[in-house]
């Protein structure tokens, strides 16, 4: 027996089938949709989310620190939620419902792992008209990477310090992997029709609640295109499942619980280059309040509680 | 096109004429381009989801299962065995390093120390990483034939190769993953290089598989399972797909045509079927592969 069964759904509409894809795909995300609707009720359901995820965390048993995000100066534990915790815990069985901060092993920058903060650095040059493609802008990128501020800001432990840490040819191997990352996105739209309206690589959002335990939702996108509504797009690896319908809608979750409805996306919009499977799914009240279940669920399973399998349902 | 490198260092010489024809080949700027047929996608999955249809019949359905998809993979469909991984055997540790010595020229680095550098990109890969470190500490005696080996692979990829156009939109190490009866088998295929934007009217794409030892009778099948899971992936049939042994400079390349993809159907059928006949049923089994190589887990 799995949780996500148990879970609402959300609505989902298949990505478009016809060639070029990208064009397909940037028909779907320009035209015209309702705003998401719910400005009169959205304070009162952001306020029901709120309570339902810190309530799934309430009640949980001691936590790991040491395992679980990082300890914030008055040492309380912070637990970080996102796309990847939403669907390790929509995997997650009844029978596992134990932490799985257990197995967390600490973060360690690999070219997979940088290859999106590079890729969107050198879409950005493209679209700053300092770079021609993918391959070009993402070269820069890394070559700039110890003296410029594409990567954001160089600290410890950063993207572009450990880059600059690594020997030539390793570079060259991390310059691959975002080139490819790159043009995969570059390839999934037709950006002339979306430039104008579209922020490549926004800065993450959070939105953080709870007292003993901290729980911040991270609301990660790749690309925000602020026309048609709102759409958030963000490409994914390997192939979609039927947890990702509710990750895809994170984002958006989070931007109305930190930024109110007007922030919120009409709709998400998820690319998996891999699979070549789009899927944009129209953000409302039932996918919000899905996805919110779920980060609960995903924030009481990581602290060591019994998630949704039997108390929070 | 059979070389042998003899220098122990090389470097990619951008423009150099025979990084041109190698490139020439596999785009061959000028030639016609066949035209994409929009339904030709479709009508290949369908005769899949029926040849699969059976498999998932005898298989239980729960969500255990589901998540352990069965993942058909070039090598498979090709009835090759054996296993992968810089940990692994010699084969596989060569392949590895020819692969990333490849990535290094085609993006335009002079190699000066073939096998450091080519372990110093395997470092950084996420499934690599712990092998490259193995090998950096493996006996001498069998570095030192890696290290011959590396520099034999980067002589010649460096003296066939050159980087490509930007404009060609190259993709290196680019994984295809195509999802059959709702996601329960799984075709999974990559290309060590992958060169042309997505294709609208007429095919653009070409793929190359790199490996490091010459030319076997496993390849053919392995370049058109890579040619069905991207026409499946895309929707359009790709232009060409190519193997390259760095190890003798072949440079095999099939255009793709509709008979070649309509074998490649059949391969997966049979695989499928072989599979169930060997005593493997319907219980889940995953392989993983990395270039064609099979692992299985």
């Amino acid at each position: 027996m799995r949780m996500t069964p148990s879970l609402p759904t959300v609505a989902l509409a298949p990505g478009p089938l016809t060639l070029p894809r990208a064009r397909a795909l940037t028909d779907a995300l320009v035209c015209a949709s309702p705003p998401y609707p719910a400005l009169d009720t959205a304070p009162r359901l952001a306020e029901r989310l709120a309570h339902l995820i810190a309530g799934a965390v309430a009640h949980t048993g001691p936590v790991s620190v040491a395992d679980q995000g990082h300890r914030s100066r008055d040492a309380t534990t912070c637990m970080r939620i996102g796309a990847y915790q939403l669907l390790s815990a929509g995997r997650t069985s009844s029978q596992h419902a134990g932490p799985v901060s257990g197995t967390t092993r600490p973060f360690r920058w690999t070219a997979r792992r940088a290859r999106r903060t590079i890729g969107l650095a050198g879409l950005r040059m493209i679209l700053e008209k300092q770079a021609g493609t993918p391959a070009e802008g993402v070269a820069a990128v890394v070559a700039s990477a110890g003296g410029a501020d594409a990567l954001g800001t160089r600290r410890p432990g950063s993207c572009a310090d450990w880059l600059d840490s690594l020997p030539p040819a390793a570079r060259v191997g991390v310059r691959a992997e975002a080139t490819t990352w790159a043009t995969q996105l570059w390839s999934a739209l037709e950006w002339g029709r979306v430039e104008t309206a579209a922020l490549v690589g926004p800065p993450d959002r959070w939105w953080v609640c709870g007292d003993r335990l901290r729980v911040a939702l991270r609301g990660r996108t790749d690309v925000r295109i602020s026309s048609a509504g709102g759409v958030h797009l963000s490409m994914l690896a390997s192939q979609p499942t039927a947890e990702s319908r509710l990750a895809l809608c994170l984002s958006a979750l989070v931007e109305l619980l930190a930024n109110g409805p007007g922030e919120v996306p009409a709709r998400v919009a998820g690319w998996w280059p891999e699979a070549g499977k789009a899927w944009i799914v129209p953000v409302d009240d039932a996918a919000l309040c899905a996805v919110a279940t779920l980060a609960g669920h995903a924030a009481a399973v990581r602290a060591g509680g019994p998630g949704l399998g039997t108390s929070a349902r | 096109m059979r070389r042998r490198a003899e220098a122990p260092t090389a470097a990619a010489r951008p423009g150099s004429p025979a990084g041109v024809d190698l490139l020439t080949r596999l785009r061959a700027p000028g030639r016609p381009r066949p035209a994409v047929d929009a339904g030709l996608a479709g009508g290949l999955r369908a005769w899949l989801e029926d040849a699969v249809a059976p498999w998932v019949q005898r298989a239980p359905h729960d969500r255990a299962l589901h998540d352990r998809a069965l993942h058909v993979t070039g090598a498979a469909a090709a009835n090759i065995t054996g296993s992968v991984g810089v940990d692994g055997d010699l084969d596989a540790a060569r392949d590895a390093v020819a692969r990333a010595l490849f990535c290094l020229v085609v993006l335009g680095y002079e190699v000066r120390h073939p096998l450091d550098d080519a372990l110093a990109v395997l470092s950084v890969d996420e499934q690599d990483a712990a092998g490259a470190d193995r090998l950096r500490h493996v006996r001498p005696a069998r570095r030192a034939i890696l290290r011959r080996d590396a520099a034999l692979f980067a002589g010649a990829i460096a003296e066939q190769w050159c980087p490509p156009p930007p404009a060609w939109l190259p993709r290196i190490g680019e994984q295809l993953r195509v999802p059959l009866a709702g996601g329960r088998v799984v075709l999974a295929a990559s290309a060590d290089l992958a060169l042309g934007g997505p294709a609208a009217k007429t095919a653009s794409v070409c793929m190359v598989q790199v490996r490091a030892a010459g030319p076997s009778q496993g390849d053919q099948r392995v370049r058109r399972f890579l040619a069905l899971a991207e026409t499946l992936r895309s929707g359009a049939p790709p232009l060409r797909v190519a193997t390259y042994c760095a190890a003798t400079g072949d440079l095999c390349c099939d255009d793709v045509t509709d008979d070649l993809l309509a074998l490649a159907v059949d391969d997966v059928a049979t695989a499928l079927g072989a599979r169930e006949s060997a005593g493997a049923g319907t219980s889940a089994c995953v392989f993983a592969a990395t270039s064609g190589a099979p692992r299985c887990a």
